[in-house]
């Protein structure tokens, strides 16, 4: 069963010259689901999943997100991205001033849940944390941390209000070759342990090859490359 | 709230960010700045204002009762003229009051009626119907009220001043100006507040005036307006030797002639090498002994004198009902250089050194004073004239013209001013002289139609310490003078509605409105800063904002995080300024002296403003700041806040 899908997505910039950047892009993602999308600087890998999660709207055709139709007249409400929907960006996805927990926790105190010691997300923070290693770092604030700790701390905010999938942008784009190692092993892990879908924009082949299945995009054209 | 969380966390002030602390700075200290003076310069104002009504209202009464053309063309008022009873002359609405009848026209006697009163009837007294009306809402509303008379009349006075470059001499100067003259009232509850009170000095000069003008010394009288500290004894005025203790030493100069001594004149105060000798009494022998220890005896007739002057406690005052002052005694009881002076001394010619007038003391209304002075009509000079050095105790005259059987003549009032009142800053005050009403009626009876710029001659005040029952005393006044069928010959007015008070009234309130527009014009400049902060502020965290955006942090929730900033900064300097307003206000008078200390001169003017300047704090400014600051901050905070909202936060993600 389709969880998430993509329908004749078109993506045209009309600034400085007409491009189009994606075309007629259909995309099936199911639950519990990993797919990585590979292609080269520049053709739209990043534009697509944005539009996939509704960070940006589509010049063409729809999003279909758990039986609910999203195109560029009726993109996705807030507490769609809030709730269904975690973010993994390639770099600086933390907010420096704040502490570690406190980072994790904001999806939860974006979404009005109680976020003091006994909550339950903080329960679930911690236990997040323990996940990623970093528990003795609870209280540390974010600028602090190396660019590896950063983005596991990204990665557990991901995970932070329990959402159906996660959207991850070159996750391990600015890291070294053991940081990148551990966070594809952590990422891949996390949507395995809370059966998560996946949709993971990579050049890395040996992230590709933890998902299954592999698009590569192309002159706006996505095309899968293995099963 | 998460918006709260995140607001706080922008608001602190990080190192990374100094260019943005700095004007978060500016902004605050700008808009403590607008708020400090916003407050001070409100308060001051609205202290100003109370002051001058509080005058306003002391001097002329919050309400006036005034009769109005239709009373003076009323049968009831014009009758007097023509009655024989009355002297053929118009009565004032106290007289009307005091008159045994409503109609004195007799028929037989006086001369017959010209035609426009010949068969009207004269059945209601008006005044009589009024004070009933003003009586029984006295109760109620707990005012005073008394009739009032202003007339006006050329002031001649002559101003004594002394001369400093030819001793003992002094100039005199004829100060003429024409003159309001309004009446003092007895039941005024507050008129002694005006009343600047008299000095030692001037009680001193008052003493001497009434010996110089009064042929018969009244010492009776004098004490019991007066009470004696202390007197000075002048340098050659013979020193009362009763005072001295049965044996003293005090450093002395003689005036030795043929080994005899003259006269011995006392230095209490100077080192005894300095001297030429000193004077000693011992239990049998009074001698005085140089510094070579040559003594020269003296007898009990040497005149003693004091070098210079001896200020003496008085403990009591002898015997005071007595015909003359030199019958008076003061009991002294003073150490002077170590030596006790005890006893009694003669009043007579004493200059006082410290007195104090009686609680309550009101010259023009204290028959006891006026007594002092019996060919004189004492009379309260507006405190300015003081300084055209006008002193307490001056003579002068009141000149006026009256009808007489051929043309109109000069008549003369002899004045004594005996003290001074502040007038507030009304522009007549200053020439207005406060006189007994026998002053005002007979300059009036001379010449009945004088009405000067418009002021009422004649009516009732009405005081109320309560100024916001005004409205509705006069209200219920109106009613019933309808009531009665008064209100077409007698007008009401509020201290508003003074004719000389509208104006600067007015002024008052367009100064503050003014004011108001200015600071606000201040404020939304010192906000403006609070934008641009804010826009320092969104460019920084662009990212953390499209970051919260992809985490589903709605377009309001971004839009709120700033203009809570926004709002704080605003606050945060409200409270500053509120805080060093109230500081300021409480010590104000360290300001205008170091103001004045810079000018070189009185940085206000203490006639106008009084010896401090006066405040109150005025809380429409601070409801003003309090709601004009942060809704001003918040105004200036959506631009910013706008601009954040409206982030894309795909753009900016996808830049690395």
């Amino acid at each position: 069963m389709p969880f998430l899908q993509a329908e004749n997505l078109s993506k045209i910039y009309y600034k400085p010259t007409k491009q189009t950047l994606l075309n007629q892009i259909n995309l099936t993602v199911h639950r519990n689901e990993s797919i990585a999308i590979m292609g080269a600087s520049g053709e739209g890998k990043t534009t697509l999943l944005h539009i996939l999660g509704g960070l940006e709207k589509p010049t063409d055709g729809q999003v279909i997100f758990k039986d609910h139709h999203f195109d560029a007249n009726h993109p996705q409400p807030a507490f769609f991205l809030n709730q269904s929907i975690g973010f993994v960006f390639q770099s600086s996805n933390l907010f420096e001033d704040l502490t570690v927990i406190e980072n994790i926790l904001l999806p939860a105190k974006i979404a009005r849940r109680k976020t003091h010691k006994k909550s339950e997300s903080y329960k679930q923070a911690l236990q997040l944390l323990s996940l990623i290693g970093l528990q003795d770092k609870i209280e540390a604030p974010a600028k602090i941390l190396s660019g590896g700790e950063k983005q596991r701390v990204a990665i557990a905010r991901a995970f932070c209000n329990d959402p159906q999938i996660i959207l991850a942008d070159e996750p391990s784009g600015n890291l070294d070759f053991e940081n990148s190692l551990l966070i594809h092993s952590l990422l891949i892990d996390c949507v395995k342990k809370f059966n998560k879908s996946l949709i993971v924009v990579t050049h890395d082949i040996e992230l590709a090859k933890l998902c299954n299945k592999i698009y590569t995009l192309k002159s706006g054209h996505l095309t899968i490359k293995t099963s | 709230m998460f918006e709260t969380f995140i607001a706080f966390k922008y608001l602190i002030p990080k190192k990374r960010a100094l260019s943005r602390a700095l004007i978060s700075l500016l902004s605050i200290f700008v808009i403590s700045l607008i708020v400090w003076l916003v407050l001070v310069f409100l308060s001051v104002t609205n202290g100003i204002e109370k002051n001058w009504i509080q005058k306003l209202t002391v001097l002329n009464a919050p309400l006036r009762i005034s009769p109005t053309s239709e009373y003076y063309q009323s049968p009831y008022y014009q009758i007097d003229a023509h009655s024989s009873e009355s002297d053929f002359q118009y009565k004032t609405l106290r007289e009307k009051l005091l008159a045994s009848q409503t109609n004195p026209y007799q028929d037989k006697v006086d001369p017959a009626l010209p035609h426009y009163l010949e068969d009207k009837e004269i059945s209601k007294d008006l005044v009589q119907s009024l004070n009933t009306i003003l009586d029984t809402e006295k109760q109620h509303w707990h005012y005073f009220f008394e009739d009032f008379e202003v007339s006006a009349a050329l002031m001649k006075l002559s101003v004594h001043s002394p001369d400093k470059s030819h001793l003992g001499s002094s100039h005199q100067a004829i100060l003429s100006q024409m003159t309001y003259l309004s009446t003092s009232s007895e039941n005024n509850p507050d008129f002694q507040s005006l009343i600047t009170p008299l000095s030692s000095n001037d009680i001193n000069l008052l003493y001497h005036e009434h010996l110089n003008v009064s042929k018969n010394e009244n010492p009776t009288a004098f004490f019991s307006c007066f009470n004696i500290e202390k007197v000075r004894l002048s340098p050659y005025q013979r020193f009362p030797k009763n005072l001295l203790p049965k044996s003293y030493t005090f450093p002395a100069y003689a005036s030795i002639k043929n080994n005899q001594v003259k006269s011995i004149e006392i230095l209490p105060n100077a080192i005894q090498t300095t001297c030429q000798g000193r004077l000693v009494k011992e239990r049998d022998k009074f001698y005085f002994e140089d510094i070579d220890h040559n003594q020269y005896p003296l007898s009990e007739h040497t005149p003693i004198y004091p070098s210079e002057d001896f200020v003496l406690n008085v403990k009591k005052i002898l015997n005071t009902r007595v015909p003359s002052f030199k019958d008076v005694f003061l009991s002294i009881d003073t150490t002077i250089a170590g030596n006790r002076l005890q006893g009694d001394i003669s009043f007579q010619n004493i200059n006082i050194e410290k007195a104090h007038s009686v609680k309550g003391f009101n010259p023009v209304e204290s028959r006891v004073f006026q007594s002092l002075y019996p060919d004189y009509e004492i009379v309260l000079a507006p405190k300015i004239l003081q300084n055209s050095g006008v002193n307490v105790g001056d003579q002068g005259y009141l000149s006026f013209a009256g009808q007489g059987a051929i043309s109109a003549k000069e008549h003369h009032i002899k004045i004594l001013i005996a003290d001074f009142y502040d007038p507030g800053v009304l522009p007549v005050g200053n020439k207005s002289l406060i006189v007994s009403r026998n002053v005002t009626q007979t300059i009036n009876g001379a010449s009945p139609s004088f009405i000067p710029d418009g002021i009422p001659v004649n009516g009732f005040y009405i005081w109320t310490s309560n100024l916001k029952n005004v409205p509705k005393i006069k209200k219920v006044l109106q009613e019933k003078l309808q009531e009665e069928g008064l209100l077409k010959y007698f007008k009401i007015e509020t201290y508003q509605e003074y004719e000389f008070a509208k104006d600067l009234m007015q002024q008052f309130q367009s100064d503050k409105l003014l004011f108001m527009l200015i600071a606000i014009i201040i404020l939304i400049v010192a906000c403006s800063n609070i934008i641009s902060m804010l826009v320092l502020l969104v460019n920084d965290k662009k990212r953390e904002i499209a970051l919260m955006k992809s985490m589903g942090a709605t377009k309001k929730s971004i839009a709120i995080i700033f203009g809570i900033n926004g709002m704080i900064t605003g606050l945060i300097g409200s409270i500053i300024g509120i805080i060093a307003a109230i500081i300021t206000l409480n010590n104000l008078h360290y300001l205008i002296s170091f103001l004045s200390s810079l000018l070189g001169h009185s940085a206000f003017n203490p006639m106008f403003f009084g010896e401090t300047l006066p405040q109150s704090f005025s809380y429409d400014a601070l409801l003003f700041i309090i709601i004009a600051t942060p809704l001003l901050s918040i105004i200036a905070g959506v631009i910013p806040a706008i601009k954040a909202s409206l982030t894309s936060p795909s753009s900016i993600l996808r830049s690395q």
